[in-house]
């Protein structure tokens, strides 16, 4: 109809005037053969084919339709169709710079079935190889070559278009290239999904498109119609740049159907900057392939993404969406990765990204298995994070750097960079406003590496190097590099701070995470050159004093504020660790960082046990190769203290030791600063000497005395920390070692990074002003690093040196065995799995501590050595003994203490450790070289065992100390004393009883005979009193209880009928004692005196009960009745001391000595 | 009528968006007529494109600045008819400074004017409105210009799978026409001619390219069919075609019964 096609032609010249770019055709006249119907069968494939064309861009295009290579023989006739090839031209669009190529065929159905609506659907192609290969990108094309037989590039093949064949029209003159109505139009949703494409051997369907050029005319058996393939091709600024041979792979149909489908891109909306919700909400349906199937782990739900044949080619929106399927995952059927899915559900935003849920799991159709997955999308970083909200949900894959491992052992996760980013201050002066850019670009420049699942420890955690789970033999050190590939998403790790963000991740796998050993563990530091090696090195909080438990690796106990093992396992891991990490260091002097504040123990000092299991032969340490600065007495108030050791073959300790604290200037707040020490160390081989100063100030993380952080980079507590450096330069001037010495090293962690204020203070020297002779170095650049924190890279810790000493140095290092590696592989157990626990742990040097150590070598200058003898102050013996009893005498040990080349007075003192009883003491004071007595005595109440104490004499700075080791044994055991009561009862001849007298039953439990001879046995009434009446005192005969054995005691008579006791061992006088039948009270008394009650010492045994006013422990036996005794728990045996847990009420059952013995276990 | 008038609201609506035409100098009215020379080159096996160029020769400065030739578009399909494999191409290009007058391009003939002295240049072959006819290494092939023909461009019925002379709306059609004309401006030592004889001053009878309506923007829709070879490999890689742009024209045409493109 004429006036239609003018109406329509009137109506595509406006679109193209308000949409001038849009390229995709559009043909209203298209049909659509048929919709979606219910019990729609699967559209069957008539074949798979490749439109093969050459020439392309010139003016004779030969083409031709073929079998896919591989698929059958290369013929005209494939399977029911049987193409001729009738013409072949092109148009093009000077203007736009398009070529539309369109190649028209004859088609005849050759098959024996009637076709309704042929139709020719474009596939994607993956995999392949050079004799066969897959389609270019997301598209059908293959092949495509320049007229010279080079491939086009993949970025300009990707650009072929299918098409309905076009033509040229004139609107007011201007040209226009609109489809043309008589071609084969390209039709769009079609219902394909489903359709099922066999590709040859080798190659993989990637996508099956939801278009197709579709024929309205039906074909029964011979009949034949025309067919025309359209490509649009974009023109290269030179022809010989221009696409001049292709393939299109097409799979044919017959009237699949029409399906109305919300592509991915739509569900995520466009987003040109930042992050954007969906455009949509409520019911969706979408198809796509499943690129990452998460169902069975924490996130309970799918990757999706649509095949990129599908893809709108936006790329402001997203091609991947997150398919939730219930808190279960069950409204997901079982899927697998390439399995071709339509899924009905709703959408929403989680956590900003956004989602489908479907309500059901019949919502979630699998229509084919195997689909490539779409090519992962390259991000390149930095990639600001306004830009990544557009590959939400889409494969991506990504390179970097490792600049971040922090979350690797908790959260399965780690962050990619362009490079290892520099803490701020490290490379910039302090500003606000520098530190608040700089901030804000951080998150542009790393992605999180995420394995998939929120769940934290997880096991087993598969990133290591080389695809590999990660193991103490294969790390993952910061700056080593990555590659990637997963989806792209937006959550957290699982928990809240402590390294989780809330940011875009890429979930991937141990197969598509490939980390190279770019930066590879260095077995022993980089040489450093020289005649002495001096460093230093954090040893994260060494602490002989345990957290949890302690089974004796260490004589210090556990205290819950101690911060170092938690337990010897973990203790034992740690100095194992440490260990290695120091004798590979090979220092001749170390400052130690972390160190437990605990030198007053002397010997049994955390630095003592370091030094011990560093020179210990058993395990590769030489006797005596070490030793290390003892200053006796903990040095502040920390709990932990900076410390030095050396080797005394190399150097000698010279001058004494130096102590910075607020004494020498109130500045140096040695509350907030640990004090700093300082020693001066004279080579053994030349004389030469340097004064080594371990400092250690205060941290970033809190404020000193409301020194808050300005925000500019420096974190808390700045000011304490410059104030610090002020006065260590002034002090160091003092030469406070007692030895003048230019040549000096302040190492340790300082808390500050490179070009922050203190580190600048202490370049300035003692005079504040830069560019004099005073003026420090730092031997390590802003390129340095030691530490890591929140991903970024700097050095905390620090050599600076005199210029003096400067011009001695040979070579520097940081041997970065600590910050690169995860944290997860130093010495801690805890939220390891047992096998983790293993896996993990190596006795070696990697992650021994979190900060790296520092070495320097030097050459020092030959010097006279200092000759004057060095005070000393010698304890000895290094070890005595003394055995005590319980209420016995007193043992003295005899030490001596002497001062050497010094004189003054001694003091002593005495310590308990590990929470030993105050049973030792020593003189207050002692003259040198005399003798004195450490006096053991233990009184009655010590509880018997082994305990250790440390003796310490000191004389001003000079200490030593020595370790008492105390037996105490237990009291010589007095007659009775395992004689205990068994068994009472006082309803003797009242109604009902069985028995017709009251009776008290001993009995023997220990091992050895017991005799009563003077003992007796005491009643009172519950609220009375202990007495010496008949009534209430009853004298016992001398009998040698055997172990095992009982003795009855018959204490009085009722007048009931019932029957007599046994034969008493022992019988009341006069009247008897009476008891009462409820509630009283009775005792076993060591002698024949009334006692005064529960408290005399002469009591061996006591039971209250009912409602006595006296027991032992937290209460009462059970009242007592006519037919129920108190008998002793255990058969007797039970002895805790407590008579509410040691009786039991039950039957009297009176044994007497002929009883069976019963000996206790 | 209805037809009519529907076609100019459309076109009304359409005009809003088309850019404001640049004003031209008027061409020269019943000047002698410019001589262009169209090439389409690539045939063959390659790389397809055209080219249009003002023989400049003896022109005045006012002739060459009257037209100017924009190429929209190069077209080629092949197609067998009666068992003969044809090769079609169609060059659209636009003209501008037309003016609102009427403008025929006709094909013209060059040929050596003997009463000058040496050889015109350039010469079209044997009569033809084809000059340099070239194989792809350069070679003259003028025994190619029996091989083609000017006229109607041509299109490929995707539907019946025939070959089809076409009218677009608004482009050039090749016609029948009978114009007066001044005379071609042609190239000094050369003499303008067409099948019919000597193209001078007074009524031109014959086939020309007419463009359409009075824009001072108009299309012009050069086809040429090339009868092919059994090796596509030699067939020619250039031809020119010579064109004398008339103006006024034409006094009178007769329309060919074509069918017509319709928009949509």
């Amino acid at each position: 109809m004429p006036t239609k096609r003018f109406i329509l032609a009137g109506l595509l010249a406006l679109t193209a005037c308000g949409q001038p770019g849009a390229q995709t055709p559009s043909n209203p006249t298209a049909s659509q053969p048929s919709t979606n119907q219910p019990g729609r069968a699967t559209p069957a494939n008539l074949g798979t084919y490749e439109l093969r064309v050459t020439g392309a861009n010139s003016a004779t295009p030969t083409i031709s339709v073929q079998a896919v290579k591989g698929l059958q023989p290369q013929a005209t006739a494939v399977s029911e169709l049987l193409y001729t090839p009738l013409s072949a031209g092109t148009l093009t669009d000077e203007a736009g710079r398009v070529r539309y190529l369109r190649a028209s065929f004859r088609v005849k159905n050759t098959g024996s079935a009637a076709l309704t609506a042929p139709t020719f659907v474009p596939v994607d192609t993956a995999g392949g190889d050079a004799g066969n290969p897959a389609t270019v990108s997301s598209t059908p094309f293959r092949d495509v070559k320049r007229f010279d037989g080079s491939p086009v590039p993949d970025t300009r093949a990707a650009q072929l278009k299918a098409d309905t064949g076009r033509e040229l029209t004139y609107v007011s003159g201007v040209p226009t290239f609109a489809p043309d109505p008589k071609a084969t139009p390209l039709v769009t949703d079609l219902n394909t999904g489903d359709l099922q494409v066999t590709l040859p051997a080798g190659l993989q369907v990637a996508g099956v498109a939801h278009q197709g050029w579709q024929s309205s005319a039906s074909l029964a058996p011979g009949a034949e119609t025309v067919v025309t393939f359209a490509t649009q091709i974009p023109m290269a600024a030179t022809a010989a740049e221009d696409p001049y041979a292709f393939s299109l792979v097409f799979s044919a149909t017959d009237n699949p159907g029409s399906l109305s489908l919300t592509n991915i891109g739509a569900v995520q909306g466009s987003t040109p900057s930042g992050n954007a919700p969906s455009p949509l909400s409520g019911a969706v349906t979408v198809e796509g392939v499943v690129t990452s199937n998460l169902v069975a782990g924490t996130l309970k739900g799918f990757f999706v993404q649509e095949e990129g044949i599908d893809a709108d080619n936006d790329a402001q929106t997203s091609d991947g969406v997150f398919i939730y399927c219930g808190s279960t995952g069950g409204n997901c059927p079982t899927l697998t990765t390439g399995d071709r899915v339509r899924v009905t559900g709703t959408v929403s935003e989680f956590v900003t990204a956004t989602q489908i849920s479907p309500a059901s799991a019949t919502a979630v159709s699998v229509l084919a298995s195997g689909t490539a997955l779409p090519d992962a999308q390259t991000l390149t970083l930095p990639l600001p994070v306004t830009e990544r909200e557009r590959f939400e949900g889409m494969l991506v894959t990504v390179s970097g750097t490792v600049t971040n491992n922090f979350t690797l052992g908790r959260g399965g996760s780690f962050d990619l960079a362009d490079e290892r980013l520099p803490t701020f201050s490290q490379t910039n002066a302090p500003s606000v406003s520098g530190l608040a850019a700089y901030t804000a670009d951080l998150p542009n420049r790393f992605i999180r590496i995420d394995d998939g699942t929120r769940a934290q420890n997880p096991n087993p955690l598969i990133f290591g190097r080389g695809n590999q789970p990660l193991s103490a033999a294969n790390t993952l050190r910061g700056g080593d590099t990555a590659t990637a590939t997963g989806v792209l998403t937006y959550s957290n790790d699982g928990w809240t701070g402590s390294g989780s963000l809330d940011t875009y991740r890429i979930h991937t796998s141990a197969a598509s995470t490939t980390i190279t050993a770019t930066n590879p563990r260095l077995p022993v530091p980089e040489a450093v050159g020289g005649t002495l090696r001096v460093g230093s090195m954090n040893v994260l909080n060494f602490f002989t004093t345990l957290v949890t438990t302690n089974t004796g690796c260490t004589p210090n106990g556990v205290s819950s504020a101690a911060r170092g093992a938690n337990n010897c396992d973990e203790f034992l891991r740690q100095r194992a660790k440490t260990v290695d990490a120091i004798r590979k260091l090979n220092p001749d002097v170390l400052g130690i960082l972390e160190m437990q504040n605990d030198y007053a123990r002397g010997a049994n000092s955390s630095l003592a046990n370091l030094v011990n299991a560093l020179n210990d032969p058993a395990t590769g340490g030489t006797a005596g190769a070490y030793a290390y600065i003892n200053s006796a007495a903990n040095i502040g108030t920390d709990a932990i203290t900076v410390a030095m050791l050396y080797k005394p073959a190399a150097v000698t300790p010279v001058g004494n030791l130096a102590i910075l604290d607020s004494s020498f200037d109130p500045a140096y707040i040695d509350t907030c600063n640990r004090p700093t020490l300082a020693q001066t160390f004279q080579s053994n081989a030349n004389g030469g000497r340097l004064t080594a100063v371990m400092a250690h100030l205060k941290s970033k993380g809190s404020a000193c005395a409301g020194d808050a952080d300005l925000l500019d980079g420096q974190g808390a507590s700045n000011a304490t920390r410059l104030a610090a450096a002020d006065v260590i330069t002034r002090w160091l001037e003092t030469n406070p070692t007692g030895i003048t010495e230019s040549d000096r090293i302040l190492l340790g962690d300082l808390n500050a990074y490179r070009m922050e204020d203190p580190i600048m203070r202490l370049m300035r020297g003692a005079d504040n002003a830069a560019g004099n002779a005073d003026d420090l170095v730092s031997v390590f650049g802003p390129e340095s690093y030691s530490y890591q924190f929140d991903g970024t890279w700097g050095s905390l810790d620090h050599a600076i040196v005199s210029q003096s000493l400067n011009a001695q140095l040979t070579g520097k290092t940081k041997w970065h065995i600590n910050s690169d590696e995860p944290v997860i592989l130093d010495y801690n157990t805890e939220f390891k799995s047992a096998d983790q626990q293993a896996s993990f742990f190596a006795p070696d040097a990697f992650r021994s501590s979190d900060h790296d150590p520092v070495l320097v070598g030097l050459n020092l200058t030959a010097d006279a050595p200092i000759t004057t003898p060095i005070a000393s102050l010698t304890l000895t013996p290094e070890a005595g003994s003394a055995t005590v009893t319980v209420g016995g005498g007193t043992v003295t040990q005899s030490f001596t203490a002497s001062n050497v080349n010094a004189s003054g007075p001694i003091t002593l003192g005495v310590t308990p450790v590990n929470g030993a009883p105050a049973i030792v003491s020593v003189p207050a004071t002692v003259a040198s070289g005399a003798a004195f007595n450490a006096t053991v005595s233990a009184p009655a109440g010590t509880a018997p065992g082994s305990y250790q104490y440390t003796i310490t004499a000191r004389n001003g700075a000079l200490s030593d100390s020595s370790t008492l080791n105390v037996t105490v044994n237990p009291a010589a055991a007095v007659a009775g004393g395992s004689l205990v009561i068994r068994q009472v009862f006082g309803g003797g001849g009242n109604t009902g009883a069985p028995f017709v007298s009251d009776f008290v039953e001993l009995f023997n439990r220990s091992n050895q005979p017991v005799n009563t001879a003077g003992m007796s046995v005491q009643y009172a009434s519950a609220a009375g009193n202990f007495s010496s009446a008949a009534t209430a005192f009853l004298a016992l005969p001398s009998f040698t209880v055997q172990p095992g054995q009982s003795f009855l005691i018959r204490m009085s008579d009722g007048t009931g009928a019932a029957a007599a006791l046994p034969t008493p061992d022992a019988n009341f006088t006069g009247t008897g004692i009476a008891m009462s039948g409820t509630n009283g009270k009775v005792a076993l008394v060591a002698d024949a005196t009334a006692i005064t009650g529960l408290a005399d010492p002469d009591v061996l045994d006591f039971v209250g009960y009912g409602s006595a006013n006296a027991f032992e422990g937290s209460g009462a036996a059970p009242a007592l009745g006519n037919t129920t005794a108190a008998n002793r728990a255990g058969n007797g045996c039970t002895d805790a001391n407590n008579n509410a847990s040691d009786f039991a009420t039950a039957a009297p059952t009176p044994r007497n000595s002929t009883s069976p013995v019963t000996p206790c276990p | 009528m209805k037809r009519t008038l529907l076609t100019l609201a459309l076109m009304a609506a359409l005009a809003a968006c088309t850019p404001a035409p640049v004003p031209v100098p008027e061409p020269t009215p019943n000047g002698t007529a410019p001589i262009v020379a169209l090439t389409i080159n690539g045939m063959g096996t390659k790389v397809l494109g055209s080219s249009l160029t003002v023989l400049r020769s003896g022109l005045t400065a006012q002739d060459a600045a009257a037209l100017t030739f924009t190429l929209d578009s190069v077209q080629t399909f092949t197609a067998t008819v009666n068992g003969q494999d044809t090769r079609h191409f169609h060059a659209a290009y636009r003209v501008s400074g037309a003016g609102s007058a009427p403008l025929a391009f006709v094909p013209v003939s060059l040929s050596d004017d003997s009463a000058s002295a040496g050889e015109g240049t350039p010469l079209t072959i044997d009569g033809t409105p084809y000059s340099l006819i070239r194989l792809f290494d350069g070679t003259s092939a003028p025994a190619y210009a029996s091989a083609l023909s000017l006229g109607q461009p041509k299109t490929f019925n995707a539907a019946t799978g025939t070959t089809e002379d076409v009218t677009i709306p608004g482009a050039s059609v090749y016609n029948d026409v009978s114009l007066m004309t001044s005379g071609a401006n042609r190239p000094a030592g050369t003499l303008a001619g067409y099948p019919a004889g000597t193209l001078a001053a007074g009524t031109y009878t014959g086939k020309a390219f007419v463009t359409q309506g009075s824009s001072d923007t108009r299309p012009l829709n050069v086809g040429l069919t090339l009868s092919r070879t059994a090796n596509p490999g030699a067939e020619p890689f250039s031809v020119t075609v010579l064109l004398a742009a008339v103006q006024p024209a034409p006094t009178t045409a007769v329309p060919l019964s074509l069918p017509s493109r319709s928009q949509h």
